[in-house]
């Protein structure tokens, strides 16, 4: 009896981890989105937005620690309890992490300011559509317990990481023709740099989910196409 | 409500056990009271004189002593054998149940059928004759069921805890037995014991037909000597003594040394039990 | 006996296609596994699971229930303890047992660690002298009771109980000590001690554990088994027991989801 209403509050409590956490993921989404729109429409408003809203995605990234570690303090976690708490706790700074991405990038928006672009941005907001769209499959997995679609995300990968290289050949050939481009081209190629860590650390909650689900360790390498490796 | 009837049972048992307690008193009282003027030293070191009509009662004393004695060593051993046969060996069948029937029976048999059991069997079949030795394991049969329940309830008292522990450590179940169950099992057992003796030192019944002398001078020197005993030497005195109405502060005198001797034996018992129990 | 290093090498307690019946209730159903020399093995799952019945197996204590009859083979140090003409008694000193409530004799502290050398005919006081102090040193309990040693045993606190306990199971020197659930009846402190205690007894003896605290399980075993209805239905290494149960059942129970 008493074991069962336990596991009532427990379940609960893991509940409102799990919504911390897909909260958290949207919030780096939106501030990574944000942040890459900002760059391509020269909008300095919406990038100072995603530089003020950094704190409360690091207030939300502590509550979750916190959390976590109270719920362990409470329970003592075995088995898929203990894999979710530990994941979780992992997740979250992967998150916060893309969140301060999405600052580094929103700085650069603000710098090149109204400047006009050596070029239309449109790899780069590519590469943040397919991120947001890794970051989208991994938490839905995380939500509904569906490591197949976890599974997606590593080929996504693999498409941020030819998208960055293309990018940057791009940019290198533009200031090979004009070494005045060199200043933008070297903020756009670390924009481009950063999208990729995004994906990889979007990647790697991927891992996490199936880990979490499965007790499985699951390496993105297992999955990704062995030709785009080099 | 519910408290009134709380107070009221509190107070009922309360009554019970103060009524008790002045039931005993008054006997005590009563005895002692008729009882004190005969005692004196004399009076317990002196064998009866000029037709029991005076002297004292050293050898019906002595005797009660002598049969309480041989009846325990003839029926703690056997009583004590047969608790740990039920409570260690026996298993649960038809024929256990049948022999743990009997014993509680014997436990409600009129005590002078024990004595006519006795005279037939040691005095006649066996040819003890008329003795102390008779007379000592008739009362040994009388005080057996109770000794055999004792034991048996003191055996199974013994936590299955200990008796584990005993076998986990590579015992066998005689050392389990001797090591264990039987020095744990010992306070309760004397309690048993103390009862037994309470019992027997007051019987008359069972020794008329097997072993008490109406009279004899000198104190029971051998096992089939015939035997005074201090209950039927009361009895005697009281129904068929030369002059009842004289003997009478003999008759209470004689009763008070009794009641004595049995709470002397019982507060040894008890103080055995005491330090056994502390050693623990 | 000798023992040759393949012999060393051999797991220490083997159990093979064992079943346990009680009369006609299967209390045991084909159990199979092996516990190292040397570790301790966590048997965990809910009342009546046959747990503590697995563990009465290993000394035979499940002879003294009417009606009990073993199946199969339980080999310690490759020897089958249910072949005929197996010295139970000889078995029960190689296999020691501590049991649920601290059950110390009613005996002195000095006599309830003696006990078992004096059952096999140890005398010399001297030898039961350094007997009685290294157990109760192997215990834990050497400083708290070597100034008191002729006063009763039950006088103890019930952790002191229950580690005298232990002093008397080890001096009889087991290979194996079985532990059924150790600590239930004491208080966390004196349950940490204990479970130190337990640790520090692995390097001397295999420990075959059975426990309802998972944690405690998680603390001090090596490796751990989830019995259910008489099944072992999982064996592994402590740590994948409970951070990656294979069983669906394994993992619904040490997640507290049935119980």
């Amino acid at each position: 009896m008493t074991a069962i209403s336990i596991r009532k509050q427990q379940d609960a409590d893991l509940v409102e981890i799990k919504r911390m956490l897909i909260r958290l993921g949207k919030m780096s989404e939106n501030a990574v989105v944000r942040a890459v729109w900002a760059l391509k429409n020269g909008d300095v408003e919406a990038a100072r937005s995603v530089l003020d809203g950094d704190d409360d995605l690091d207030e939300l990234t502590e509550r979750i620690d916190g959390t976590c570690m109270s719920f362990n303090a409470r329970y003592q976690p075995l088995g898929q309890d203990l894999r979710m708490i530990v994941s979780t706790m992992h997740m979250a700074v992967d998150l916060e992490r893309i969140g301060d991405y999405g600052v580094n990038i929103a700085k650069a928006a603000i710098e090149l300011e109204k400047k006009p672009l050596i070029k239309p941005l449109i790899d780069i907001p590519r590469m943040s559509a397919i991120l947001s769209e890794m970051l989208g499959k991994s938490l839905s997995a995380f939500d509904v317990e569906d490591f197949e679609s976890a599974k997606i995300v590593f080929t996504l990968d693999d498409q941020i990481d030819a998208l960055e290289k293309q990018v940057v050949r791009e940019l290198f050939t533009m200031v090979m023709e004009r070494v005045d481009r060199l200043e933008q081209a070297f903020l756009l190629m670390g924009v481009a740099r950063t999208l990729e860590r995004a994906g990889d650390h979007a990647t790697n909650i991927a891992e996490r989910v199936i880990y979490m689900y499965t007790g499985k360790i699951a390496k993105a390498s297992d999955y990704k196409n062995p030709k785009n490796d080099d | 409500m519910r408290k009134f009837f709380d107070k009221a049972a509190t107070l009922v048992f309360w009554g019970t056990a103060l009524a008790l307690g002045a039931l005993l008193a008054g006997v005590l009282g009563f005895v002692a009271n008729r009882g004190w003027s005969a005692i004196s030293w004399e009076f317990i070191f002196e064998p009866p004189r000029d037709g029991m009509t005076a002297g004292g009662i050293w050898t019906p004393f002595v005797g009660t002593l002598e049969l309480i004695v041989v009846s325990m060593a003839a029926t703690v051993p056997v009583g004590v054998g047969t608790g740990l046969y039920f409570s260690e060996y026996a298993t649960d069948s038809f024929f256990t149940h049948v022999l743990r029937q009997s014993i509680r029976a014997l436990a409600g048999v009129p005590s002078v059928v024990f004595g006519l059991f006795g005279l037939s069997l040691f005095v006649i079949f066996l040819g003890f004759g008329s003795s102390m030795l008779s007379a000592s394991l008739t009362l040994a049969c009388l005080s057996l069921p109770l000794m055999v329940t004792a034991s048996e309830q003191a055996f199974r008292a013994v936590p299955q805890d200990y008796r584990d522990a005993s076998y986990a450590l590579g015992a066998t179940k005689w050392q389990t037995i001797r090591k264990v169950v039987l020095p744990s099992a010992a306070s309760t057992i004397i309690t048993g014991v103390i009862l037994s003796i309470g019992r027997v030192a007051g019987e008359t019944a069972p020794i008329i037909f097997t072993g008490a002398a109406f009279y004899t001078p000198d104190v029971a020197q051998s096992l089939f000597d015939e035997v005074m005993a201090l209950p039927y030497h009361v009895y005697v005195l009281s129904t068929a003594g030369t002059n009842i109405e004289a003997t009478r502060p003999l008759q209470y005198g004689a009763i008070l040394v009794l009641v004595g001797l049995v709470l002397g034996i019982s507060s040894i018992g008890v103080w055995m039990r005491t330090r056994l129990t502390r050693e623990k | 006996m000798d023992k040759t290093e393949s012999d060393l090498d051999l797991p220490q307690v083997r159990t093979q296609n064992l079943d346990l019946y009680y009369g006609a209730d299967r209390v045991l159903r084909s159990l199979n596994f092996d516990i190292p020399r040397g570790c301790v093995a966590a048997f965990i799952g809910p009342s009546g699971c046959g747990k503590s019945s697995y563990l009465r197996c290993l000394n035979r204590m499940n002879d003294f229930i009417s009606g009990a009859r073993v199946e199969g083979r339980v080999l310690i140090d490759g020897e089958d303890i249910y072949a005929s003409g197996v010295d139970v008694i000889a078995l029960r000193r190689r296999v020691g047992m501590v049991f649920q409530k601290p059950n110390p004799f009613p005996m002195s502290i000095y006599e309830n660690v003696a006990y078992g050398p004096r059952l096999f005919g140890v005398k010399d006081r001297e030898t039961l002298d350094e007997t009685v102090r290294s157990s109760l040193e192997g215990a834990a309990l050497w400083n708290e009771v070597k100034d008191k040693l002729n006063t009763p045993g039950t006088g103890l606190s019930g952790g002191q109980q229950q580690r005298l306990c232990i002093a008397r199971a080890i001096a009889t020197e087991p290979e194996v000590l079985l532990m059924d659930e150790p600590t239930s009846a004491l208080d966390p402190l004196s349950t940490s001690r204990i479970e130190e205690l337990i640790r520090d007894l692995k390097s001397r003896f295999t420990v075959a554990i059975v426990t309802h605290n998972m944690q405690q399980a998680a603390r001090i075993s090596d490796y751990t088994a989830f019995f259910l209805l008489g099944e072992l239905v999982e064996y592994g290494t402590t740590s994948q027991i409970f951070t990656v149960p294979v069983d669906k059942r394994t993992e619904d129970y040490i997640t507290g989801r049935f119980g």
